[in-house]
C-alpha cells in the first residue's frame, strides 16, 4: 500500500459514511477504478457497513420490550401511586431546612411501598429511616476497605443542593506517607511524596466521590429494593453489639452487601459489599462511616505540601500537543516524538509542556537528567490501555550519556489526552521500566519470588515468630479497621515490615506475603515497578480482573498471584503471593 | 399530548401528574439505552445501567429546575452510571466473560462484528453507535459529544477502519 493508497482508505470510509463532498467522490472514484486492493477494501467496508445497519436493527427490535420493562420497574416503585403525595410535598418547599424534611417526606412517600422485611422484625427500625437520616449530606469522612484491607481515607463537603464542593483524599500510606489528592473548583490536586516529591494540578475535572457516597449509597440499595433487584432483611440477632445488622442480596448481580446501622443516629456506619468471583472466592470493598455532617477543619482541604515539592501545573498553561487531524494513535506518537526531542535539544521548556507541565527543574534532577535522550533510534507502537479515558503505552528507544558511556535504552511512556484541554495530548511525566533502573535494582535485588511458595527467604506457611526473628519489629499490624501490637494479636491480621514486604498471618502462621517494592523479583527479573503488560506477557492472560477506582487487580488464581496494578501508569505496585488454586 | 414540550411534562411530572414520567420514558429512554449501549458496549448491561438511570431521574426530577434540559440532565446522569458501572464491574478477562455470562443465540457473522464493536475503545464505540442505532450524522454526534464537527467524521472513520482490522484479524486466525 503506497502512501496515497492510505490516504485513500480513510475517504473510503468517509465515502461509507457520506460525508464525502462531490469532488472527492469523482476523484476517489478514479483512484478506485485504478487500483484494485483499494476497491477490495471499498467492498468490504460497505459489507460492514450493511452488517452493522443488521446488527444494530436487531438490537432495534427488543426496543419496545425494553420500554415496557422500564416503565413497569417505574410503577413497582410507587412513585406513580405516591405522587399526589409529591404535589403535598411541593407546596411546603420554602425554607431550606423544612426542604430537607419535605424531602425525607417525599422519600417515605416514594418507599412506602417496601417493607419487605420491616414484618420480620419487632423492632421500630425502618431502613426508610436511614435513608431519611442521611438525606441532605453536608460532610462526611469515612474510609475504605479492599479485601479487608484498609485503602483509602475521604473528607467531603457538599452544598445544600447535594454538590460536592470539596474533597480530601488519603491514598495508602507507604513509606513516604500517603498520596494525598485534594479536589475543589473542578480542580484536582494530587500529591506524590515517593521519590522526587511532586504535585499534579489538573483542571476541569469530575469530583471522582460517588460510589463513596454513604447517602446515595443507601438510597440506591434502597432503590434496588423497591425495584425488585434486590431482598434485604435484618439479621437477628445482629453479630455486631450495639448495631443493626442488615443483609442484602441482589438478585440481577453476583453482590452480597452487609450493612451495619447506628440505632441511635440511624446513619449507616459500614457498608461491605461481597462480589461472588467464581463461587469460591469473594472480592470485598467497604466504606465505614467515621463522621457524618461534622465540621471538617478547613486545614485538610487547604494545599499546603514541603517547600521543595516541584508544582506540574496544568490548570494555569495549556500543555502538550494539539491533535489537529491526526488519529489518536498519530497524536500519541507525535507527542512523544516531539517531547524526546526538545528533551534531546535541551529545551525543556518544551519538553516540560509536552511532558504535561513539567517544570524545568523536574527535568533537570538526577533521575530525569539520567533519562535525557542524546539520539533517539525509535518511537513504537503505540498500545492502547483500556481505561475511561484515552491513554496509550508507547515503548521508545534511544541513547543516554550514562556515566560518560552511551547507552541505549527503552523507557516505556504513557500518552494521555489532558483532562479539561480537549484536543491535547500530553506525556506522563512517570517514566516507566528503563534498562538504566533495572541495572540500579538488580543491584539490591533481596530475593526471589516463587509463585504459591515463596518471596525471598520467606515461605508460605513458616510461623510468625520466624518472620520476627528475621525481619525485627513490624512497622504496624492490622485488619480490617483495627490496629494491634505484638501483645494482642488475633487470629488473623496483616503484618507490614520496612522495605515493602507484609505477611498474612492465621493462626500463627504465614498465610500469604506482599512486596510493595522492587527488591523482592520474579526468576524471569520481572517485580513492583514493571508493566501490566509485561505482566501478561509472562504469565499470560488467563488471570481475574478486578477494578477499584485506583487500581487494578490482575488475578492469577491457579498460580497464587495477585497484583496490583495502578490505574494511570499501569505499573505493578504490589505482588501477592498465596497458594494456588 | 406527545406535542406538550419536556418542560411542560416535567412540570406536570412534579406537579405529581401520574402518567407524565411514563412520558419522558417514552420520549427518552432511546437515547438514553443508546449511550449505555455506546459507553459499555453490551447490550444486557446497557438495559440494566439506562434502567437505573430512568429511575434514578424519577426520584431526583425535583432537583431539575430547568425542565427543557431533561434530556441533557438524563443522559448526564445516564453517562454517570455507566462511568461507575465500569469502575465497580467485576470482570473476569473482558470478552471471555461476557461470553459465558451471556450465551446468545447468533450467527457467527453477527457474533464476530459484536465482538469487534466491544473491542473497540469507548471514544470510537459511542460515535458508531449514535450513527447508527440512534441514526445521528456527524453534525448531531459532534453536537452531544461536545467534539468538533471534523473530530466527530474522524472518530467514525476510525471506528470504521478499526472496526476492518478486528474482522479481518479473526478471519486470518481461523
Amino acid at each position: 500500500m503506497n502512501s496515497e493508497c492510505k490516504k485513500i482508505r480513510d475517504q473510503i470510509a468517509d465515502l461509507i459514511s457520506g460525508i464525502l463532498s462531490e469532488p472527492q467522490v469523482q476523484a476517489l472514484q478514479q483512484h478506485l477504478d485504478e487500483c484494485s486492493a483499494c476497491r477490495d477494501y471499498a467492498r468490504a467496508l460497505k459489507q460492514e457497513d450493511e452488517l452493522l445497519a443488521e446488527f444494530f436493527a436487531k438490537i432495534e427490535t427488543n426496543m419496545t420490550d425494553r420500554e415496557e420493562h422500564v416503565l413497569k420497574a417505574i410503577s413497582r416503585s410507587g412513585l406513580s401511586e405516591q405522587s399526589d403525595k409529591l404535589s403535598i410535598g411541593r407546596t411546603i418547599m420554602k425554607s431550606r431546612i423544612i426542604k430537607l424534611s419535605a424531602a425525607a417526606v417525599i422519600i417515605g412517600a416514594v418507599m412506602l411501598s417496601i417493607h419487605l422485611w420491616d414484618k420480620s422484625t419487632p423492632s421500630a427500625y425502618a431502613f426508610e429511616q436511614t435513608v431519611e437520616a442521611m438525606q441532605g449530606k453536608r460532610s462526611f469522612h469515612i474510609q475504605t476497605y479492599f479485601q479487608n484491607r484498609r485503602k483509602d481515607e475521604f473528607w467531603a463537603e457538599y452544598d445544600e443542593n447535594g454538590k460536592v464542593i470539596r474533597y480530601r483524599q488519603e491514598e495508602g500510606k507507604g513509606r513516604y506517607g500517603p498520596y494525598v489528592t485534594l479536589w475543589e473548583n473542578d480542580i484536582r490536586t494530587t500529591y506524590h511524596p515517593d521519590g522526587i516529591k511532586m504535585i499534579s494540578r489538573v483542571g476541569n475535572t469530575e469530583p471522582e466521590l460517588e460510589e463513596f457516597d454513604p447517602e446515595t449509597a443507601a438510597k440506591e440499595i434502597y432503590e434496588h429494593v423497591a425495584a425488585g433487584r434486590a431482598i434485604m432483611e435484618i439479621q437477628k440477632p445482629s453479630p455486631y453489639a450495639g448495631l443493626i445488622t442488615i443483609n442484602v442480596t441482589r438478585k440481577d448481580r453476583p453482590l452480597r452487601q452487609v450493612l451495619l446501622v447506628d440505632p441511635d443516629t440511624k446513619f449507616v456506619t459500614r457498608i461491605d459489599n461481597y462480589w461472588d468471583a467464581d463461587g469460591e472466592r469473594e472480592f470485598h470493598k467497604g466504606i465505614e462511616l467515621l463522621e457524618y455532617n461534622q465540621i471538617i477543619d478547613a486545614n485538610m482541604f487547604s494545599p499546603e505540601f514541603p517547600e521543595d515539592t516541584i508544582t506540574i501545573d496544568q490548570v494555569s498553561q495549556e500543555v502538550g500537543l494539539a491533535q489537529a487531524d491526526m488519529s489518536n494513535e498519530e497524536a500519541a506518537c507525535e507527542t512523544v516524538r516531539q517531547a524526546l526531542e526538545a528533551w534531546a535539544a535541551a529545551d525543556y521548556t518544551k519538553a516540560g509542556k509536552l511532558f504535561g507541565g513539567a517544570p524545568p527543574e523536574l527535568l533537570l534532577t538526577e533521575r530525569y537528567s539520567s533519562l535525557q535522550p542524546i539520539s533517539i533510534i525509535s518511537i513504537g507502537r503505540p498500545v492502547p490501555i483500556q481505561n475511561i479515558k484515552p491513554v496509550f503505552r508507547i515503548k521508545c528507544t534511544y541513547e543516554v550519556e550514562h556515566d560518560s558511556q552511551v547507552k541505549t535504552v527503552s523507557p516505556t511512556f504513557t500518552v494521555i489526552a489532558v483532562d479539561g484541554q480537549p484536543g491535547r495530548w500530553y506525556v506522563g511525566w512517570w517514566i516507566m521500566h528503563t534498562d538504566l533502573e533495572v541495572d540500579a535494582q538488580d543491584s539490591i535485588v533481596k530475593g526471589t519470588i516463587v509463585p504459591g511458595e515463596k518471596v525471598g527467604d520467606y515461605t508460605l506457611g513458616m510461623s510468625k515468630d520466624d518472620v520476627l526473628k528475621s525481619l525485627g519489629k513490624p512497622n504496624n499490624i492490622f485488619y480490617e479497621q483495627e490496629t494491634y501490637t505484638l501483645h494482642n494479636l488475633p487470629r488473623k491480621y496483616y503484618m507490614c515490615f520496612e522495605g515493602g514486604i507484609s505477611f498474612l498471618i492465621v493462626d500463627g502462621s504465614v498465610k500469604g506475603i506482599g512486596v510493595g517494592e522492587p527488591f523482592y523479583k520474579f526468576t524471569n527479573g520481572l517485580g513492583v515497578g514493571d508493566s501490566e503488560q509485561d505482566i501478561i506477557q509472562a504469565f499470560g492472560d488467563d488471570f481475574q480482573l478486578y477494578e477499584s477506582k485506583w487500581k487494578d487487580f490482575l488475578i492469577y488464581k491457579d498460580k497464587g498471584l495477585t497484583f496490583e496494578i495502578h490505574k494511570e501508569n499501569r505499573t505493578v505496585i504490589e505482588i501477592n503471593v498465596s497458594r494456588s488454586g | 399530548m406527545n406535542d406538550r414540550l419536556d418542560e411542560t411534562v416535567v412540570r406536570a411530572c412534579r406537579d405529581g401528574d401520574k402518567a407524565a414520567y411514563a412520558e419522558l420514558v417514552k420520549r427518552h429512554y432511546r437515547h438514553v439505552f443508546a449511550l449505555c449501549l455506546g459507553v459499555l458496549g453490551n447490550v444486557h448491561d446497557a438495559e440494566d445501567v439506562a434502567q437505573e438511570a430512568m429511575l434514578k431521574g424519577m426520584l431526583n426530577i425535583q432537583k431539575l429546575s430547568k425542565g427543557e434540559q431533561f434530556e441533557a440532565w438524563i443522559l448526564q446522569i445516564a453517562k454517570n452510571l455507566c462511568i461507575d458501572f465500569i469502575r465497580r464491574r467485576k470482570r473476569v478477562k473482558p470478552l471471555a466473560s461476557e461470553q459465558v455470562m451471556q450465551p446468545r443465540q447468533l450467527t457467527k457473522e453477527n457474533h464476530d462484528l459484536e465482538q469487534a464493536v466491544r473491542r473497540l475503545p469507548q471514544e470510537l464505540r459511542l460515535p458508531l453507535v449514535m450513527y447508527y442505532f440512534d441514526k445521528k450524522n456527524a453534525k448531531s454526534i459532534a453536537e452531544e459529544l461536545h467534539i468538533s464537527h471534523s473530530g466527530a467524521c474522524q472518530r467514525i472513520r476510525t471506528a470504521r477502519k478499526e472496526l476492518h482490522k478486528f474482522l479481518t484479524e479473526r478471519g486470518q486466525d481461523e
